[in-house]
């Protein structure tokens, strides 16, 4: 680049000679030089091989006199042609002021000049030369050709504004100058335009144009007098008449170590990119693959590990203050960074940015550092979840470690990733959540129409006993019906048999109606019927129950005095009571009495209070302990179901219980001692408040 | 003419035993009746009946025991027996027949059909 030197008041400038090869480059410097330094005080150094062939470059330099009061000295530099020297023309064209394109009027190296041409575009802006500012003068050399091509052409397949180019005969010096000039005034012009305002006002007023026209003079008077004799003849291989050389070489050396340095840069920059893609990419595929939180965490944790140079990485949230509590860490373990208040200050108002935040240097941040935070120098958050202030956490080591520019991005990308991450748990957890709700309710529904299942089961076992009992307690009293009617239909018989069956009929009948009766009780049971509760007078209750199982003559009767009366349903305690005493007559010996006991009691359960017990005691064979529940479920009835007679529907015990309970009491069964049942229901006494009483 | 035909009738329920002995006696056998095993087992110890019609579920010892019995008892095994029944479930037939009972009915049952089952075990009164 140029270089404007207040003080000894010199303009420093690069101008370069580009072009396809065997185009006339190095003829241009040689013929400049030898026009503009007739006594060879400056050298033109050429790096050239055997065959003329410029092989690294030529350099030309020389003072071209006062612009606007400062000297302008020019390096000109020509590239090598050959195609395969493109870094050496990199390097070369690399600060270039000024270009000068010296195209091949031969039209066999058209195709040549346009490559060429590309090229510097190319190494332009690999150069950060901008095309558009960067002035590049075309020259037209070997116009001397009988074949050139026409300078419209040209000028076309090169892209250049009609006119604009020079033309050239550079072996016989015709035109170098002037596109050397063309070169110096866009150069000079954009250099001025260009120049800081300090190097503005210490240039002299004047014209430009006019000074560099003046500053040339000379030299295009000395290019018209030139002929062909004036080139000087070829130099071969490395030109011994240049002392400096070495100094040139080192020069070029240290450019160009410099330019592999900064390929070197940028390869480990792209290796380490490279590096972050792979772990980027191992990380989704981790978190992709899994739907263990811990594992989707720990995959984010180790990526960053193995692309930053932190030696600590973590997950952290923030707790109702703020502050950070780390949910997972990998590496170093961060967690004295949270313990001390002045870190866990720090760490917090870094957590409260919405973006990443960094701390590039620990000590300064926080003076007086506590020792167990030394280990560490910089520090970067960059958040996850902003709605539970999930955030990543990565601490870099002492003495030199960095958060760069490129170690922020990548967590910024990895923070992305993780956040898809645990969404996709969230979502898998709140799924399989789901799934558990969803099974425990069908393992509930399975439950209960397992029950349900059972009930009706039982309900169905019920059903069948009912139709069973029914079927039976009906077709005997049928068998007697149709006997005895089958008898006066077909048959004479006499009076008294006639009157048997006819009593035998109405008998079977009534018992039928009877039937029919204790069906409709239990309904009606089942149904829940209001109870017409009154103070029930024992005696009349019990004497009810005995003209209802027919039993006054079997049963003897004792009446304590303390038991008065109950609180209840006359009626409804009579028929309990008759079903026991019809049980006890029916399976009882019929020389042995039934005896029924009423006796005042204490009463449990939710009508606790004064109650009396009704005892009926027969000396029956008893109930087998197997038997007993199903002695009191309905149309059950204990003994051999095939061949033991059955005595009625099998109600008894189930409405006489079903009453006593209706009432708040009981009915228990125990054997007697010495041989025999004794059922005992036991009832509210009419003396002790009933149940509706003590609520109002 | 040979002396009349002798059934025994064992039902507990006189009301299912009294159109019975009527029916029979105007058909020309000689019924006898008894309430349960007991004194149905008298009345054979004493003369055997030509044949026997038995309840199956009375108080005291049940008809299908008794049935068992005189089947395995070699003085009377040759007695027909016919079964009567308020339950007809198709267990209780097989248990009945299996018993060696000659026929099976179920109450109520018709006397007329009851008489035919009678008449072809043993011939007419």
């Amino acid at each position: 680049m140029a270089q404007w030197s207040l003080p000894d008041r010199t303009l420093f400038a690069k101008v370069v000679y580009y072009g396809p090869a065997l185009g006339g480059k190095t003829t241009n410097l040689r013929m400049l030089h030898r026009l503009t330094d007739p006594d060879g005080r400056n050298k033109l150094v050429s790096l050239a091989t055997a065959d003329d062939r410029t092989l690294f470059f030529d350099l030309l330099p020389m003072a071209l006199g006062n612009v606007l009061g400062y000297r302008v000295a020019i390096k000109l530099y020509t590239v090598p042609g050959q195609v395969r020297y493109d870094t050496t023309r990199r390097v070369v064209l690399a600060g270039a002021d000024a270009v000068v394109f010296v195209a091949d009027s031969d039209p066999a190296r058209e195709r040549d000049n346009r490559l060429s041409w590309d090229d510097l575009r190319r190494n332009m802006r690999a150069n950060r030369l901008d095309p558009a500012a960067v002035p590049v003068v075309i020259q037209l050399n070997k116009r001397d050709l009988p074949s050139a091509t026409r300078r419209e052409e040209m000028e076309r397949v090169l892209g250049a504004p009609p006119r604009s180019t020079v033309e050239a005969v550079a072996c016989d010096g015709a035109g170098v100058v002037a596109t050397f000039i063309a070169a110096c005034r866009a150069m000079l012009q954009r250099l001025v335009a260009m120049a800081e305002p300090a190097t503005r006002r210490s240039l002299d007023e004047g014209d430009l144009v006019g000074q560099i026209d003046a500053a040339f003079a000379p030299y295009l008077a000395r290019e018209a007098s030139a002929g062909p004799d004036a080139v000087p003849r070829p130099t071969t291989a490395i030109v011994a008449r240049a002392p400096d050389l070495l100094e040139s070489a080192v020069d070029a050396g240290a450019t160009l170590g410099a330019e592999l340095a900064d390929e070197h840069a940028r390869a480990t920059r792209l290796s380490r990119e490279a590096e972050a893609f792979r772990q980027l990419s191992d990380c989704l595929r981790a978190t992709g693959a899994s739907f263990d939180r811990d594992a989707v965490v720990d995959a984010a944790l180790s990526s960053a590990l193995a692309v930053l140079g932190a030696s600590g990485a973590a997950l952290v949230e923030r707790d109702e203050r703020g502050r950070a509590a780390i949910v997972r860490c990998l590496g170093a373990p961060l967690a004295p960074l949270v313990a001390h208040e002045v870190s866990a200050a720090m760490l917090a108002r870094m957590l409260s940015r919405t973006g990443p935040a960094a701390v590039q240097d620990l000590p300064t941040e926080i003076p007086g550092l506590p020792r167990d935070l030394r280990a560490w120098r910089a520090l970067v958050t960059v958040p996850v979840e902003p709605r539970s202030g999930a955030a990543l956490v990565a601490a870099f080591p002492a003495p030199d470690g960095e958060a760069t520019d490129d170690d922020l991005r990548f967590v910024a990308t990895l923070a992305g990733h993780l956040a898809v991450g645990l969404e996709k748990v969230a979502i898998y957890e709140e799924l399989r959540a789901h799934r558990d709700r969803l099974e425990e309710t069908v393992r509930e529904r399975t439950r209960s129409l397992a029950r349900a299942y059972d009930e009706l089961k039982s309900l169905d076992a019920m059903k069948d006993r009912l139709l069973c009992g029914v079927s039976h307690e009906m077709r005997t009293p049928l068998t007697a019906i149709v006997g005895a009617a089958t008898f006066l239909k077909d048959y004479d018989g006499d009076r008294g048999q006639r009157e048997e069956m006819a009593a035998g009929i109405l008998f079977a009948s009534a018992a039928l109606d009877g039937l029919i009766g204790e069906l409709l009780r239990v309904a009606r049971l089942e149904g829940g019927t209001d109870l017409a509760v009154t103070d029930a007078p024992c005696a009349e209750v019990v004497a009810e129950a005995l003209r209802l199982a027919r039993a006054e003559e079997r049963a003897s009767v004792l009446l304590d005095p303390g038991a008065v009366s109950i609180r209840g349903d006359a009626a409804r305690l009579a028929r309990a009571l008759a079903s026991l005493l019809d049980n006890a007559v029916k399976f009882g010996p019929v020389d042995a009495p039934v005896e029924v006991r009423v006796v005042p009691c204490v009463l449990g359960g939710p009508a606790a209070g004064a109650g009396v017990a009704i005892a009926v005691l027969d000396r029956g064979p008893g109930l087998a302990e197997e038997d007993l529940e199903r002695a009191f479920a309905p149309f059950e009835q204990g003994g051999d179901p095939l061949t033991g007679k059955p005595a009625g529907l099998g109600l008894g015990l189930y409405e006489a219980r079903a009453i006593a309970r209706r009432h708040g009491g009981t009915l228990t069964y125990r054997p007697r001692p010495d041989g025999g049942s004794e059922f005992r229901l036991s009832l509210p006494s009419a003396d002790a408040p009933s149940r509706e009483a003590r609520r109002a | 003419m040979s002396a009349p035909k002798r059934i025994l009738i064992v039902d507990d329920d006189a009301f299912i035993r009294r159109p019975l002995e009527f029916i029979l006696r105007e058909e020309g056998y000689q019924p006898e009746a008894a309430s349960d095993v007991e004194a149905a087992m008298r009345s054979v110890l004493s003369a055997p009946p030509d044949l026997i019609l038995l309840d199956v579920m009375m108080p005291g010892k049940d008809g299908l025991t008794w049935c068992r019995e005189l089947k395995g008892d070699p003085r009377f095994a040759r007695i027909p027996i016919v079964l009567l029944s308020a339950r007809g479930h198709d267990l209780d037939r097989e248990h009945g027949l299996a018993s060696g009972a000659a026929a099976f009915m179920t109450k109520p049952y018709s006397p007329h059909e009851l008489k035919c089952r009678v008449r072809e075990l043993i011939g007419r009164g």
